[in-house]
């Protein structure tokens, strides 16, 4: 049968008005005819790859935690924002005008928002007067103090453990208000979910240009006893479940996969992929190696994990999940304490440090590879291989607002913004603007991006935007930085997220080539340029023994330093920095993981930048004002010094 | 002709459409009726002042009125196109609700039951009453009023057209490059390999002088805005301005010096409708949605009698 393509795209669009716009057996979007899926290429094209900064981790309005903070930033504003235009922001006067904007210095190539799935409902009945349970008590507590109704949703919603049922299965009880089962949160929640797709189509470039991608997707938030769970959930296409899986229907990780693989079904076009985040304050919890029941992980288990999850944030808003500088092996790696929150779980936030424990090395990345490496040896697969990412986690539908200069604060899980401008910095002093991710693809479209994210050929950084290249193979020549490095590392070795092949010879040693570029930056935006690039390598002996080790491979100290007075940096730093580094302490029958992490020269914080601008003078305590007493605080630091990090390159020993 | 007229279907079809006609007729003839009393009005004052901290000006609440108004008419829509018993959404929180009001086990309502409870659930107003049910049933009459409001093609290129910024293909450039790192030679020293260069590319314009650069010669052709975030402002304007085919330069970018080699142009063009029209339709269905679903809305109006209590009237209210 021959159709009018023009007809059949209105025809799908007025199903898309007229039902809802999702459905995995409703083709909304027609595909451009081009190579690779079905999907245009792209006038950037390269087959060997370029870099696309993005963000995968953005609040808006439809999130309870970003409302209750005077939030009304919309899913449509926020890609809007990351594609370059200024956006006024919290908090609002009473006519309705935003008492600040902001815009970004340069646009994002990506972005999803996030917003969280179990809270879409509830946000929506407490603040849409036609919503049953808009008078309840819960609701009336939320408009009235918005700002503790962040803790009583928190705590008495993806707050509690899953209560067991009759049948075995589990339910988490939603608000009272929701109703009996919680249906009238799930039919309030397709509203939000439904905004969240039309932005998402609205906003993806599909022309040749590729200037920006977007991608459906929404935070699975849980929280058992504020130990977080979180995970985002990213669709690679326009196909996706007609409601999101929550918290509050699948209790457990595990379930929430399961309950995505049956929804979410590559044979009608839907694929999914889920990032924790923030296992710093998981309590414990993220990197745990038994299941649902207690029973050991088993193969089967560990492949469906790395299957679901190939890459994890390293670094957001709320500090970094890399390693634990205080205790353990991070101790001997100075670099741990970058940016490292004082508290395992929500309840170090929101109650008090004390009240959630310090932090635990199991709930930080190089401590799940090497236990990965370790799962490896018992069951024969590793359930924690993950790639790294970087994202804002923005309460303020900013995405890609991750400058330390003129940071106007995330909103996270604390700061209201509602009715004026609070004085003080302007977000808590352990937080920070946090990470954007970075992927290697060919073009910038959902297709090329959703492939880099599953094979992890993808980094992390603290914002900034240092552009950076890592192959590891058995053969990568030494002068490979003096020639055509991409096209040598591709074809003699595999790059960031990969497997080494099998060593092709005894005494064999892995070389790994990495390379990278300065921040080039950009007007108003303060940069710095490179210091050197580490090698990060974690190793697992064969009776079971984690071990790590951080080699100095490029570059080193360059005498940069930062005056706090003026926040002005002097002195010299590298601009690019390449090397190709051989292990020379490896040993065959180790399984290992290799990654890089590229340091910046240091700049000022963003608290140091605030406190200049508000003329804070410790020498004098006295004088200082209650609201800024955080810019006198020993236990924080002054500067930052921004980085990045590559996903790892794993060796399985024999 | 004659056998055609004298065919049963043509006359069912017939009699059929004028019978449409006249049901038609009527039930234009039988406007319904929205009332709004005084506590309707006071508790949309009192809804704006939770959400504003502040009671609503007269233009405010009328506009509040007006949603009302609206959203009775969208139900009340509903209801006569049966969309309570159609929808399964509607149906299934209907019938949850009264079988949980009369203690009955689910399994136990056959279709007829069913039936029956749905017929009881619109003596006892629940669709209007239950607001999820409410809800519902305005959402799915906004939908279908907004599905006969898509754009015309002829909007939707205007739309197209009138945001370049958006939707046309900027100017793109492919270009070669030699890079001279700055890292680790004086200025004078960069200076003098830069002219080195320079000669040796005017003798033999693919010289391999240079050193290696992550970002070597682009393998597809960009924009400057993609130049930019690549190599900084200086060089997306140098490529901008070079004239193609010749070695230009020295270019200063944050890694250094570049010389530079523009070996194709395609200059800046409209969108290409078909590739973005269903992004742009999606666009302008989310700006467009409030103002159309207005316009659905006035024949409805026309249908509905919708009155105002005297009071209301006095405080310049109108419907």
């Amino acid at each position: 049968m021959n159709r009018d393509p023009s007809h059949d795209a209105m025809r799908a669009i007025a199903m898309a008005a007229s039902l809802w716009l999702v459905a995995c057996s409703d083709s909304v979007a027609p595909t451009v005819p081009g190579p690779g899926g079905g999907e245009i290429r792209c006038a950037h094209f390269d087959a060997q790859r370029q870099p696309f900064f993005g963000d995968l981790h953005v609040h808006t309005k439809y999130s309870l935690d970003a409302n209750t903070q005077g939030t009304v930033i919309g899913p449509h504003e926020a890609y809007r924002f990351a594609q370059g235009e200024r956006l006024g922001i919290q908090p609002y006067d009473e006519a309705g005008n935003a008492l600040r904007s902001t815009q970004l210095s340069r646009p994002l190539d990506f972005a999803a928002v996030t917003d969280h799935a179990e809270l879409f409902g509830e946000t929506e009945i407490c603040t849409n007067p036609e919503l049953e349970g808009y008078n309840s008590p819960e609701c009336q507590f939320y408009r009235a103090l918005p700002a503790q109704s962040f803790i009583l949703f928190n705590f008495l919603g993806p707050g509690l453990f899953g209560l067991p049922t009759l049948d075995g299965g589990e339910t988490i009880p939603r608000m009272p208000f929701c109703g009996l089962g919680g249906e009238r949160c799930l039919e309030a929640a397709k509203t939000p979910w439904r905004d969240v797709q039309q932005a998402a189509a609205a906003y993806n470039d599909t022309g040749s240009d590729c200037r920006f991608t977007s991608f459906v997707g929404y935070e699975y938030t849980a929280a058992p006893l504020s130990n977080n769970l979180h995970r985002n959930v990213i669709f690679s296409s326009e196909k996706v479940p007609e409601l999101p899986v929550s918290y509050v229907d699948q209790p457990e990780p595990e379930l929430l996969w399961q309950a995505l693989s049956e929804q979410c079904r590559t044979d009608q076009g839907c694929d999914y992929l889920t990032i924790p985040h923030n296992s710093n304050l998981s309590g414990g919890l993220m990197f745990q190696t038994t299941d649902r029941n207690g029973a050991d992980y088993t193969e089967a288990f560990a492949l469906a994990r790395q299957q679901n999850e190939p890459l994890a944030e390293i670094y957001q808003h709320k500090g970094q999940s890399e390693c634990l500088g205080t205790t353990g092996a991070g101790l001997a790696d100075e670099q741990c304490g970058f940016e490292l929150l004082p508290y395992r779980n929500f309840t170090g936030s929101q109650v008090s440090p004390e009240a959630s424990g310090a932090p635990l090395e199991q709930d930080f990345l190089r401590a799940a590879l090497k236990e990965g490496l370790r799962q490896e040896q018992l069951t024969g697969a590793n359930p924690f291989k993950y790639g790294f990412i970087g994202s804002s986690d923005t309460h303020l539908g900013t995405p890609g607002l991750t400058s330390e200069g003129d940071y106007p604060g995330h909103g996270g899980a604390g700061g209201s913004a509602r009715g004026e401008l609070p004085p003080g910095l302007t977000d808590r002093i352990e937080n920070s603007p946090g990470g954007l991710a970075v992927l290697w693809a060919e073009q910038n479209t959902r297709g090329s991006l959703f492939s880099a994210m599953r094979r992890r050929e993808a980094y992390a950084t603290s914002g900034t935007r240092p552009v950076v290249r890592f192959f590891g193979g058995w053969d990568l020549p030494a002068n490979q930085c003096a020639g055509r490095f991409v096209a040598t590392g591709y074809a003699r070795g595999v790059p960031m997220g990969s497997d080494l092949p099998a060593a092709p010879a005894a005494g064999a040693r892995p070389r790994f080539a990495v390379s990278a570029l300065r921040d080039a930056g950009a007007a108003g935006e303060p940069v710095q340029a490179l210091q050197r690039i580490q090698i990060v390598k974690g190793w697992v002996t064969p009776d079971g023994e984690k071990l790590e080790k951080v080699y100095e491979v490029a570059g080193g100290d360059t005498g940069a330093s930062v005056d706090l007075a003026s926040c002005t940096t002097t002195g010299a730093g590298h601009s690019s920095l390449c090397t190709v580094w051989e292990d020379p302490d490896f040993d065959a029958a180790q399984s290992a993981f290799y990654y890089a992490r590229v340091l910046e020269n240091p700049g000022c914080r963003w608290s140091t930048r605030q406190c200049l601008a508000a003329g804070i003078d410790c020498s004098n305590p006295d004088a200082v004002p209650e609201d800024y007493a955080d810019c006198c605080n020993a236990d924080y630091p002054k500067t930052i010094q921004e980085r990045a990090w590559t996903s790892p390159i794993w060796y399985r020993a024999p | 002709m004659r056998s055609l007229l004298r065919q049963p279907l043509l006359h069912f079809v017939l009699l059929g459409g004028l019978l449409y006609a006249g049901v038609q007729r009527w039930e234009a003839a039988q406007p319904g009726r929205i009332a709004i009393d005084v506590a309707t009005v006071e508790s949309l004052r009192a809804q704006w002042r939770r959400d504003t901290g502040r009671w609503p000006e007269a233009a405010e609440l009328q506009a509040s009125l007006q949603r009302q108004i609206d959203e009775e008419l969208l139900l009340q829509e509903a209801l006569r196109l049966g969309l309570d018993g159609k929808d399964a959404v509607a149906r299934r929180q209907l019938l949850a609700n009264l079988r949980f009001a009369l203690g009955r086990e689910e399994a136990a309502t056959t279709a007829d039951e069913d039936a029956a409870l749905l017929a009881e659930a619109r003596r006892l107003e629940l669709p209007a009453r239950d607001l999820v049910v409410r809800r519902r049933l305005v959402q799915l009459m906004e939908d279908r009023l907004l599905a006969a409001q898509l754009p015309r093609e002829a909007e939707l290129q205007a739309y197209v057209a009138a945001r370049p910024a958006r939707y046309a293909r900027a100017a793109r450039y492919r270009f070669e490059q030699r890079y001279f790192s700055a890292d680790r030679r004086s200025p004078t020293a960069l200076a003098t390999a830069v002219q080195a260069a320079q000669a040796q590319l005017a003798a033999d314009p693919a010289a391999p002088v240079g050193e290696a650069f992550l970002f070597d010669d682009p393998a597809g052709s960009l924009s400057q805005d993609e130049i930019a975030r690549r190599y900084g402002p200086e060089m997306a304007d140098a490529v901008a301005r070079a004239a193609p085919g010749t070695w230009t330069g020295p270019v200063a970018s944050p890694y250094g010096q570049h010389l530079l080699r523009v070996t194709a142009v395609e200059p800046a063009q409209a969108a290409d409708y078909a590739q973005v029209r269903t992004q742009a339709a999606y666009a302008w269905l989310a700006e467009h949605a409030p103002q159309r679903l207005r316009a659905a809305l006035a024949p409805l109006r026309a249908r509905y009698r919708v009155e105002l209590a005297p009071e209301l009237l006095a405080q310049g209210l109108r419907a």
